[in-house]
């Protein structure tokens, strides 16, 4: 009850922020004409990035036959879910003039990355939300069938949702082929979704954006932080939920192996991505990358690589850290390391244009978010976790049916 | 000053002279007696040689009135012209006539430049010499490729231009931009100067009103252009630094001198701004060689000083 | 017929109190084309050293006297600090009556200006020879009742081009000789020009002392007709919409129309395995 409640404030706060900022406008932010692209942005890729993990741990460890991962399954589509649809709010909120939203459909450009974006955007949306509902089926027969305690309106609505479904072979068949359907197009569209983000910015000729390395360096990224999601809610939901039967400590195991291996991944990506242009040292690449090492962003880079990266690799190669708890605390340490991460491919940036920065006031040449951008920033990641929250507590967060199933086959 | 205002005067003339007496010898490349709208009232007045002559009343204001141009008009852009304007680095003292004009004119926020006046030296052992930087118009305009709702566009005579009741203020265009020269109206834009009132409004080609939300940068003065008048930095500029013309005429003018563009340029060795990025800008910058005054500070207006932000 | 104007441009600064700039009106008395005249009227005041122009001043503009019979127009100036004038057909009379004029201003805080003209007129002629082309002009004042040629007087000859006028040679300025002509050599070798290869050569005399400003147009074949392309209403990246290359639309579209198609196959899936949850509820039903 507490952490709802304290989601929810958090969400109220960051809702009063975004009323002062429909009223006043984007001043209210500290984005000026330099920046002009800051914590809003940086949230989104990060939300992007996390939704990657459905594609990951539902779609492509199920596609590999790999059978421990079918406890997680759910987890990581609720996030991806959730993920996805701040990823939209979190931009929305970005945009200058949000009541012209339709604009995008009416008068929408097929040469720009943000339509491009737009409509990977909804459709990874639509295939999450299926490969959430179909092995959700068998499961709304469990619950309808459930005769504890349950409020009405629950019974009613997994009634709604799936009364039709009665386990038949046929039905199971059909099922079946949908998810696997369903698993083989998510990845190509979870590709698709974080490699056109990353083209918001691969797109432009500013030092640090104008990289040809961009969609793989963006991809590994998204899925070192969506296991490391999966990981933080794999504990969280074991310990709450007294899920030790089924969220076992071979589950940490395993998951510790994949986090370990795609860190090392992103470890390697963003040793080319940082490494070769700074031994050409380009004029315009020479600021941003000595501001990056050694200068004004320095200690929240070191941050990122350090905690982001090597710490959890470190970590994680010992059988000791892949136990529950280290692996909660590693899970914790990637993703606060990949926020900072993606805060750094954004903002810094910015502050290096072509053309020197004058003819402006002071004040646009620096950028610290504003307390309307933290509350709103802060805002859109408790409403994401207010909805994961929900979620668990209305649907099985894992799956039922297919974890007797498995049990079963294993047996 | 006054001779630049004369040419003006004789182009506005030119125009009520060929209504007047029906002059056959209309020029092709003057924007012909149709374009102005006519009020309908007549007026009789006195020729050299004692005639007289009815003329519309609309050809008296001192800036006659245009029809009103639809957005459609306005996203295809005047046929048969190809704007490009040539800098001279070499004249540039750093007095910021043509930001305080341009800022006035487009009802820039305070504190906020369309032309920003660069203090440059591109190496050690190199010049120093200040750069007015307005927005390139480049034939291959990053910032179009990007826009996802149009609100951006190039037109058939090389502007531009930015249509501020459609932009949403995603800001895509300004990150896109490499010669940073677009800026966002982050709050409600200052209370508009009387002296704006003749502009055409809720028009792109005037970018008034200024709108919350959106974006705003150089438009080359279409208003201005339709009219056959110069843009206003070309005009508030008294060393003669912006050079504005049509590259299908071969010419560029700063109100006083007329050049011959593509001479001007192969004579004075004039080049692009970061021409190996392929934006193909329409500006051409003369080098700063040759120059008779020192580099120095001070000069300036005050009136950017006024950070509001 | 023409009757030519003697301009005379002066401007006489008038007493102001200490509390007020000092405000400066110049009149200036502009001829199109041998026919068409006005006046503009341009006041500006000295204020800290600097030169600014006075808005919205109130003036009065008349014709050789200070009288409501030879008003001419009661003008103000606007934000640039001019104001235009036309001579009214009621002063026909008076106009008729010399060859040199005098303009007289006089503002609202009792500031006034003259300027003098004599009756002139400029005209224009071409001629090509062997290749050669030359152009001629000529400025006459109007004297005792003939036309006679002005001598010295400055003038510009240029190629009429958006927002100013390129000259056709060398020269900046030519002046004008005893028969107040001058020859000059069209020097621009292949200037863009419309459809017919036209041209149109202005020849002009600026705020002349004593004519005032003077202008003249013609328009001459010396021009090349070139075909201007350029890429607008070609599919590109930067075009609108619409207008998006080929290659693009066909791997947006294939792309969408695949994802999506299967998307709609599996509500479809949906759809049957409703059916047959239904039917086997029916089955089962007692």
């Amino acid at each position: 009850m507490i952490w709802t409640g304290v989601l929810i404030a958090i969400c109220l706060v960051g809702a009063y922020g975004y009323y002062r900022q429909l009223t006043k406008g984007l001043v209210v932010t500290n984005m000026r004409d330099y920046v002009s692209w800051g914590i809003y942005i940086s949230n989104f890729v990060f939300f992007v990035a996390i939704s990657l993990v459905g594609s990951l741990i539902t779609a492509i460890l199920r596609l590999a036959n790999v059978r421990w991962s079918t406890p997680l399954t759910r987890i990581a589509e609720i996030i991806a879910v959730s993920a996805i649809v701040f990823a939209s709010i979190i931009i929305i909120v970005d945009m200058g003039r949000p009541e012209r939203f339709v604009n995008l459909f009416v008068y929408g450009r097929l040469q720009s990355p943000i339509i491009w974006d737009v409509v990977v955007i909804g459709t990874y949306f639509f295939i999450s939300c299926f490969l959430l509902y179909f092995p959700l089926l068998p499961d709304l027969k469990i619950l309808i069938a459930n005769k504890n305690k349950q409020p009405k309106w629950m019974s009613w609505m997994y009634r709604f949702m799936g009364s039709f479904w009665k386990g038949t072979v046929s039905q199971f068949k059909m099922s079946h082929k949908a998810i696997t359907i369903l698993c083989i197009m998510i990845i190509p569209v979870a590709f698709a979704i974080h490699t056109v983000t990353s083209w918001l910015f691969a797109t432009t000729y500013r030092p640090g954006w104008d990289s040809t390395n961009f969609g793989a360096y963006f991809i590994s990224g998204a899925f070192l932080v969506g296991a490391g999601g999966v990981v933080v809610a794999m504990y969280v939901f074991r310990k709450f939920y007294r899920l030790e039967k089924y969220i076992t400590e071979m589950h940490f195991e395993k998951m510790g192996r994949v986090v370990v291996l795609l860190a090392l991944l992103y470890l390697y990506f963003n040793i080319n991505e940082y490494l070769i242009p700074a031994f050409k040292m380009k004029k315009p690449e020479e600021a941003h990358l000595t501001n990056l090492f050694a200068g004004e962003f320095a200690p929240v880079f070191w941050f990122a690589i350090l905690v982001g990266m090597i710490f959890p690799i470190f970590i994680l190669l010992f059988k000791k850290g892949r136990k529950p708890l280290p692996m909660f605390i590693v899970g914790c340490m990637v993703v606060v390391g990949a926020w900072f991460k993606r805060y750094l491919i954004v903002t810094p940036t910015l502050l290096h244009p072509f053309l020197p920065m004058d003819n402006a006031p002071e004040n646009f040449k620096h950028y610290f978010p504003s307390w309307e951008e933290w509350a709103i920033a802060m805002g859109s990641l408790a409403g994401a976790l207010l909805v994961i929250t929900f979620f668990a507590r209305i649907f099985p967060i894992v799956p039922i049916h297919e974890t007797i199933e498995e049990d079963e086959t294993k047996s | 000053m006054d001779k630049q205002t004369s040419r003006r005067e004789f182009l506005a003339a030119g125009l009520l002279a060929g209504l007047a007496v029906g002059c056959s010898d209309k020029n092709p490349f003057a924007p012909g007696d149709d374009t102005v709208k006519a009020s309908g009232e007549k007026v009789k007045l006195l020729s050299v040689d004692g005639e007289i002559i009815e003329v519309d009343k609309a050809f008296l204001k001192p800036v006659p009135d245009m029809p009103q141009v639809t957005n459609a008009q306005e996203r295809l852009g005047i046929a048969g012209k190809s704007f490009v304007m040539v800098i001279d680095l070499s004249r540039c003292k750093n007095l910021r006539k043509c930001q305080s004009a341009c800022n006035h004119m487009h009802n820039v926020h305070p504190g906020q430049n369309w032309i920003k006046v660069h203090q440059m030296k591109d190496a050690d052992h190199t010049a120093p010499y200040w750069q007015p930087s307005t927005c390139m118009h480049c034939d291959s305009p990053p910032c179009v490729k990007v826009c996802p709702v149009d609100a951006t566009f190039k037109r058939q005579d090389g502007i531009v231009l930015i249509d501020n009741n459609r932009c949403i203020g995603c800001r895509f265009c300004m990150a896109a931009c490499p010669y940073s020269t677009r800026v966002f109206n982050w709050e409600e834009p200052a209370e508009e100067d009387k002296s704006l009132a003749e502009k055409p409004h809720d028009s792109c080609e005037s970018s008034l009103p200024q709108k919350k939300g959106t974006v705003g940068k150089c438009d080359f003065c279409p208003d201005m252009t339709r009219m056959g008048m110069l843009p206003h930095c070309v005009s508030a500029c008294p060393n003669g630094v912006f050079m504005f013309g049509d590259m299908n005429e071969d010419s560029v003018t700063n109100g006083s001198e007329t050049f011959r563009f593509s001479e001007l340029v192969k004579d004075k060795a004039g080049y692009r701004l970061m021409e190996d990025l392929g934006t193909n800008p329409r500006v051409y910058y003369l080098p700063p060689v040759s120059r008779n005054f020192p580099f120095e500070n001070g000069l300036e207006n005050d009136n950017d000083k006024n950070a509001k932000y | 017929m023409l009757l030519g104007f003697l301009p005379l441009s002066a401007s006489v600064i008038a007493q102001a109190d200490s509390t007020k700039p000092e405000v400066t009106v110049t009149i200036h008395h502009l001829v199109v084309n041998n026919n068409f005249q006005y006046l503009v009227v341009d006041a500006k005041a000295k204020v800290s050293n600097r030169w600014q122009v006075m808005k919205n001043l109130p003036v009065k503009l008349f014709l050789d006297s200070n009288s409501t019979e030879r008003l001419i127009s009661n003008l103000q100036t606007d934000e640039t600090g001019k104001a235009k004038a036309i001579i009214p057909a009621s002063l026909k009379s008076a106009w008729d009556a010399f060859t040199t004029h005098k303009f007289i201003a006089v503002t609202a805080d009792g500031t006034t200006a003259e300027s003098a003209i004599t009756k002139a007129k400029i005209l224009i002629d071409t001629a090509n020879t062997d290749g050669a082309r030359t152009v001629n002009v000529q400025v006459m004042k109007w004297e005792n009742n003939v036309w006679v040629p002005a001598k010295d007087v400055e003038l510009r000859i240029g190629v009429k081009r958006l927002g100013g006028e390129l000259k056709i040679g060398d020269e900046e300025t030519y002046a004008t000789d005893s028969t107040g002509s001058v020859s000059a050599e069209f020097k621009r070798d292949s200037l863009p020009a419309d459809e017919k290869g036209n041209l149109s050569l202005v020849a002009k005399v600026e705020d002349n002392d004593n004519y005032g400003s003077l202008s003249i147009e013609k328009t001459v074949p010396w021009g090349v007709y070139f075909k201007h392309e350029n890429g607008f209403g070609e599919r590109a990246l930067w075009a609108s919409r619409g207008k998006a290359p080929i290659w693009l639309y066909a791997m947006a579209y294939s792309i969408i129309v695949a994802v999506w198609g299967t998307l709609l196959y599996l509500i479809s899936l949906i759809v049957k395995i409703k059916k047959v949850g239904v039917a086997t509820a029916k089955q089962t039903a007692p």
